[in-house]
């Protein structure tokens, strides 16, 4: 279709709007209530625009092109009901600019700035929506971050819509009407979901602003960073607002493909850990159980003589290091270098959190443990979306707004299966709660029920062996292992099989499972059996923000960057070849055998970058016992972490901030981010201080950024060839996985019986919760500012037959320890089961955690 | 003209179904259910060109068949009650003394449009007619005028009665979906308009309960003897609202096209005490005024509009001599500042500067230049609201201003009225 607008032509689409048509014209008309990721409102009135000879103005936010249609964005008509329009925003908005957050970058200040009149007609007294008489600003607290100020407000309700529509949240919305309209939260509920930061970028002007960065700095002073979220596996991008050595703020850098210009509040509020006071600002080296702080030569020297004399008194293979999900690629790819080719030992892994890593290096059948199969956009496309084992809202929020777009624009359906009771519950269309670690048994029903029923569109002959693996699975038989009940399991076996494209999303519980490779693999075999013409992809969201990239760039035991086998004669040429070094192909130990071989005497030194296995591993008692018993730990972090404590020498490391790099999310799309300022005191980035001991051991790892190991990263990993760092924002592209993709055949996965205790009769789930996530999130006071404090989450009637109530001291213990900790009542939990988040330093949740036990139990005694 | 929608408007106990049903009632539903089609109904309501009774006069025959045939969707049919406009009392008397009548137009139009839910969105402060209205409905249950199967024909409705909040946007249509849907009273985008995505997103019929309560009439009679009653362009009978300065205020019931002139001299008795007549506001507040030169004009769409008016929901209010024009414009536009919903920018801030401005000229704080700003403001609202309220509640003002644009000279000269004694409304 032509459209001409200001005697422009434009070719556009049908169903495309007048402010679009613009938009592509190069052409712009002043909005404020519209936003493209929000529904079209109508509000604001300020886009109205002239078409063909109508007598009316038109929105140009709502009404659609036709062809030959005639616009006219800067007729006399259509400048005098801007200038009426912006003089009508302004005639009660308080003249408060220089006190004002917002000023700088302010819509109304800049759209009057172009747009409005210089003629002051207001005569009367500018309404006030007084707060406290004794109060200047009228600002009023409605949620733990969040400060309205309702006389700046223009009541163009994105912050209502976003957080309704989006969020799927109720805790905002407008109050009374009229001239007295006002947003407010409700009295008593304060605006505090996760997503509830977005308001404040979403407002156009000071109406809505934040606690955390109100009043600490004008706007213009700062500088934008473009940067990554250095929390959970989404990836969103970010800015960082830096002056000085300081983050004074992160707003969103949108990225359609990801995030469409929403964060969390973790992200948005968590990133003050960076200017933390107790930040480490030298090596410390320990003598007499007391930390002294080193010059970096001094630090370097002790650690190279350690090293070197436990090398050549043990051989190479004494010696491990760990590196990070946390840290940038160029981080780990340094360091798996350094221990391959310095020490000479593949003894490296990342993994501190599971309690048996998969795969282990016999296991060929890496396709599944990449990642996610389909993109975050992918969602979008498809018919159903399974969840499994997976608390979106806590692991990955910005999922979890994507699932709820998707539901609401496309109509997806979205089956909830967890062992509790999930935020997108209000979405779903099939809620299943199982018994926690019965997954294997309730998929094998489900594959049960479809081949009972012929529901499948498979050959019958392909399916002989199946069926006769899981025919003992019966619909009775689950519902008592699971606790689904059987009609439940019916209906959704019915109803996956009706649907062509079906998305499986596979989280944390899974990947912390006693049984991965079979949930893996019974997820494989019920994709195999819907077949033929269908289309159904396996997802498993790794946590943290760098787990595909640790995976990717080789951080395990016994494979190389690229998931090329240590023992693959050809790839360990590659790898030689380019580092100019001889490899090991013995295959090194994954973490949880390192802990177990310093037990046995044959581990002596450790190298742990970026994580902290104490408060980590899933067995604190044995995990620390072993490392206490190493005779040479170093601990290279950003704080003295409780890993950091029991070290020989610290190394300060430097944070995201404070360092270039690339991120790989959970979809696999790495992305830049950017040295906002220069590593604090006297720390270095992490990649830096592995170069420079290799260096001084007398090594040549010459890198003088970091962008030239991206650039190495790039030529020698096979998988990341191509991505050259100047592309890796323009491109933001995802790796093609397809070179590994195998033939999925049908296989047996059996449901391990977890034993009952009736000593301990209590599950124990643990996660990350809204506020925080993993450890260093409660660094920080703007988070803690929100929830400061670890609680047990624990059904009501567990509680109420316990006489628990809601606020009570609570004992936890398991066979090998106890915790204090205070009792939260929610119907969320499942009986018998208690959850325990991970965030809190204080709240030592891995103390109950036992490394051989399937699933960890405990009992719950008052305190 | 004899009379149709009051006919039996005081008879003793018309409101019980079986008062109605012996009056003559439910007579044209049996018919309409059991004689024609739907789409029979539709165009005999086309025919008939019954115009919509609360305010806007669009065509209903029309409206019904905008209602897609082929939706997949439910369809629903909403009665608003939510009779708001200041002067306006007529559909209060049909809902209280004559419900079932209204209820038989809601069955028939239901059928004609294939709703099988219909809900009526009664006005909060009538509560008085909101249980006149639950009574009839349960009567109506009982004896199988609602319900499933009426009459044996196979047709289903159920009635919701739903009560307002008491706000006046509420009886825009959007609004009153959104009401119903458990929302804020905001009005919405159009289009989509209600016939296509309405109340729930679904094909949306609603109705003014004057133009419902005509519906059996004209199944009854026919849309030949509808249109032969009134003006060509507007016919059938109208209830006129008249309030203010007369000697019988109250519901007059007239073929449509009445002259101003009759309606206040000779059915409502004249002004009060014999003063001269000064303004009359011939259709609710949100309809300009008109000097008493205009009174040979005829109470029906078009004649009104040709004297710069409209017919409104005929809501006829009086003002004589003793009225400050300025003050009148002063307390309208204040009950619009109030009644603004406030998603809009014009309308909230426009409405709030206007009210301002006539508050304080009233007052005696008048400057020179008021009256070219209180103009020019109202051009900043006309035409650039979501709804249509923005356009009503610059009325007062430019109307007023237009006619008696010498008693805001006065005010802001003399810091006083220009009439005295001055008559206080509230």
């Amino acid at each position: 279709m032509k459209i001409t607008i200001d005697n422009k032509e434009v070719e556009v689409d049908p169903g495309t709007t007048i402010l679009e048509t613009a938009k592509k014209a190069g052409i712009e008309i002043p909005t404020f209530c519209w936003h493209e990721k929000l529904d079209v409102y109508g509000g604001c009135r300020l886009c109205l625009v002239e078409v063909d000879d109508l007598p009316k103005l038109q929105l140009a936010c709502a009404t659609y092109v036709c062809d030959g249609m005639r616009v006219k964005t800067n007729s006399p008509k259509v400048i005098k009901a801007r200038k009426g329009n912006l003089e009508f925003l302004l005639i009660n908005h308080p003249l408060d600019c220089p006190t004002c957050d917002k000023a700088g970058e302010c819509e109304l200040q800049d759209y009057v700035f172009k747009y409005g009149s210089d003629k002051k007609r207001f005569k009367e007294k500018k309404r006030r929506f007084i707060v406290d008489r004794s109060q200047t600003f009228d600002d009023l607290k409605i949620g733990p971050q969040i400060i309205r100020n309702q006389n700046r407000c223009i009541i163009c309700a994105r912050c209502i819509r976003f957080i309704k529509d989006i969020a799927g949240e109720d805790e905002l919305g407008d109050f009374n009407k009229g001239y007295r309209s006002e947003i407010n939260s409700l009295p008593e509920i304060p605006i505090a979901n996760q997503y509830a930061g977005n308001v404040v970028e979403l407002c156009p002007v000071g109406a809505l602003t934040s606690k955390a960065f109100r009043y600490k700095i004008r706007v213009w002073l700062t500088k934008k960073i473009e940067s990554v979220c250095p929390f959970c596996g989404d990836g969103c991008n970010l800015f960082l607002w830096v002056k000085d050595n300081r983050i004074y703020r992160v707003t969103s850098r949108r990225n359609d493909k990801i995030d469409e210009g929403f964060l969390c509040d973790r992200g948005r509020f968590g990133y003050d850990f960076v200017n933390h006071p107790d930040r480490l600002k030298t090596p410390l080296l320990k003598e007499n159980n007391d930390f002294i702080p080193v010059s970096w030569e001094e630090a370097f020297e002790t650690i190279a003589k350690r090293f070197e004399k436990i090398k050549k008194d043990y051989g190479p293979d004494f010696l491990a290091g760990v590196g990070s999900p946390k840290l940038a690629n160029e981080d780990n790819y340094i360091f798996q270098k350094f221990f391959r080719t310095v020490i000479g030992t593949n003894n490296i892994d990342h993994r501190v959190n599971i309690k048996n890593p998969l795969p282990g290096s016999d296991f060929k059948d890496y396709k599944n443990f990449f990642g996610m199969s389909d993109s975050i956009e992918d969602l979008e496309n498809s018919d159903l979306i399974f969840i499994l084992g997976c608390d979106m809202n806590l692991e990955h929020p910005i999922i979890a707004l994507r699932i709820r777009k998707t539901q609401r624009k496309n109509g997806t359906f979205v089956i909830l299966a967890n062992p509790k009771r999930t935020k997108l519950k209000n979405i779903a269309t099939y809620e299943l709660l199982y018994k926690y670690g019965t997954e294997v048994a309730f998929l094998n029903g489900i594959l049960n029920q479809i081949i009972d029923e012929k529901l499948y569109r498979i050959e019958e002959n392909k399916i002989r062996e199946l069926k006769d693996w899981v025919k003992e699975y019966d619909l009775d038989k689950v519902s008592d292992i699971t606790g689904v009940p059987a009609e439940k399991i019916k209906t959704v076996a019915k109803f996956i099989s009706q649907k062509e494209r079906v998305i499986f999303l596979l989280g944390r519980e899974i990947i912390l499972h006693h049984q991965t490779q079979d949930v893996v693999d019974s997820v494989n075999n019920l994709i195999l059996l819907l077949g033929n013409g269908r289309k159904g992809s396996l997802n498993l969201l790794w946590e943290y923000n760098n787990s595909c990239g640790a995976l990717d760039i080789g951080i395990l035991p016994d494979r190389l960057p690229g998931y090329l086998p240590v023992n693959d004669l050809e790839s360990k040429k590659r790898f030689e070849n380019f580092w100019k070094e001889k490899l090991s192909e013995k295959p090194g130990k994954s973490f949880n055998k390192m802990l177990e071989a310093i037990l046995q005497g044959s581990l002596k030194a450790m190298y742990i970058m970026g994580s902290d296995p104490v408060r980590e591993f899933p067995d604190r008692n044995f995990g620390l016992k072993a490392l206490k018993k190493l005779d040479f730990l170093v601990v290279q972090d950003i704080f003295l972490t409780e890993t950091a404590k029991i070290a020989d020498v610290v190394l300060p490391g430097a944070s995201f901030a404070e360092k270039d790099g690339t991120f790989t999310n959970c979809e696999r799309r790495v992305q830049k981010l950017k040295r906002g300022f220069k590593p604090l005191y006297d720390s270095k980035a992490d990649w830096e201080i592995i170069c420079e001991l290799a260096n001084y051991w007398g090594s040549d790892f010459d890198y003088p950024q970091a962008k030239d190991i991206t650039s190495e990263i790039a030529e020698v990993v096979p998988i990341y060839s191509g991505f050259k760092c100047e592309q890796i924002d323009e491109n933001r592209k995802r790796l093609d996985l397809s070179f590994e993709k195998e033939k999925v055949r049908f296989k047996r996965a059996d449901y391990k019986k977890i034993p009952d205790d009736k000593e301990y009769p209590f599950v124990l789930i643990t996660g990350n919760t809204y506020y925080h996530f993993g450890t260093l999130t409660q660094k920080g006071e703007n988070l803690n500012s929100i929830v400061s404090e670890g609680f047990c989450e624990i059904n009501p009637e567990d509680a109420k037959n316990l006489d628990i109530f809601d606020g009570d001291l609570i004992k936890l213990e398991s066979l090998s320890g106890k915790i204090e900790i205070k009792a939260k009542l929610k119907g969320n939990i499942q009986k018998g089961t208690v959850f325990v988040p991970i965030n809190f330093e204080k709240i030592r949740y891995n103390l109950l955690m036992d490394k051989d036990k399937l699933v960890d139990r405990v009992r719950i005694r008052k305190s | 003209m004899e009379k149709i929608l009051f006919k039996h408007i005081d008879f003793p106990e018309q409101y019980k179904i079986d008062v109605y049903i012996k009056n003559g009632g439910y007579i044209a539903l049996s018919k309409a259910l059991k004689e024609f089609t739907p789409d029979d109904l539709i165009e005999m309501v086309k025919k008939s060109n019954l115009r919509g009774r609360g305010g806007a006069g669009f065509p209903t025959g029309v409206k019904w068949g905008f209602v897609p045939k082929d939706s997949p969707k439910a369809k629903y049919l909403i009665c608003n009650a939510d009779e708001g406009e200041p002067g306006t009392f007529k559909d209060r008397w049909l809902l209280e003394k004559d419900p079932h009548q209204l209820l038989e137009g809601i069955i028939i139009s239901s059928y004609a449009t294939g709703a099988h839910l219909c809900f009526i969105y009664i006005r909060g402060e009538f509560s008085f007619g909101a249980k006149r209205l639950k009574g009839a409905i349960e009567e109506a249950y009982q004896k199988g005028f609602l319900g499933k199967n009426i009459l044996g024909t196979g047709f289903d409705l159920d009635i919701i009665l739903y009560r307002g909040g008491g706000a006046y946007i509420c009886g825009e249509e959007t609004s009153l979906m959104n009401s119903i849907q458990g929302e804020r009273g905001l009005t919405r985008l159009k289009p989509p308009f209600p016939t296509s995505a309405g109340v729930y997103e679904c094909p949306t019929v609603i109705n003014n309960v004057e133009t419902l309560s005509n519906i059996p009439h004209i199944v009854l009679n026919g849309p030949e003897w509808f249109s032969s009653i009134g003006t060509p362009t507007s016919p059938g009978p109208k209830i006129y609202s008249v309030s203010g300065h007369v000697k019988k205020p109250g519901n007059y019931e007239l073929p449509m096209g009445t002259t101003l002139k009759e309606i206040i001299y000779e059915h409502a008795g004249g002004i009060k005490d014999n003063k001269n007549l000064k303004a009359v506001i011939p259709g609710g507040i949100s309809t300009p005024v008109l000097t008493p030169d205009k009174l040979f004009a005829k109470m029906d769409f078009d004649s009104m509009c040709d004297v710069g008016s409209m017919l409104g929901s005929g809501a006829v209010i009086v003002m004589d001599e003793t009225t400050c024009m300025v003050k009148s414009a002063q307390r309208m536009v204040k009950f619009f500042e109030h009644e603004s919903c406030g998603k809009c920018t014009p309308c909230r801030e426009g409405t709030y500067w206007l009210s301002r401005i006539l508050e304080r000229i009233e007052n005696g704080g008048g400057e020179e230049g008021d009256i070219q700003l209180l103009l020019d403001i109202c051009d900043n609202i006309c035409g650039k609201t979501l709804c249509p309220m923005g356009d009503g509640a610059i009325i007062p003002v430019l109307s007023t201003i237009e006619n008696f644009r010498e008693e805001y000279e006065y005010h802001i000269k003399n810091k006083k009225c220009m009439v005295t004694p001055v008559r206080r409304f509230d």
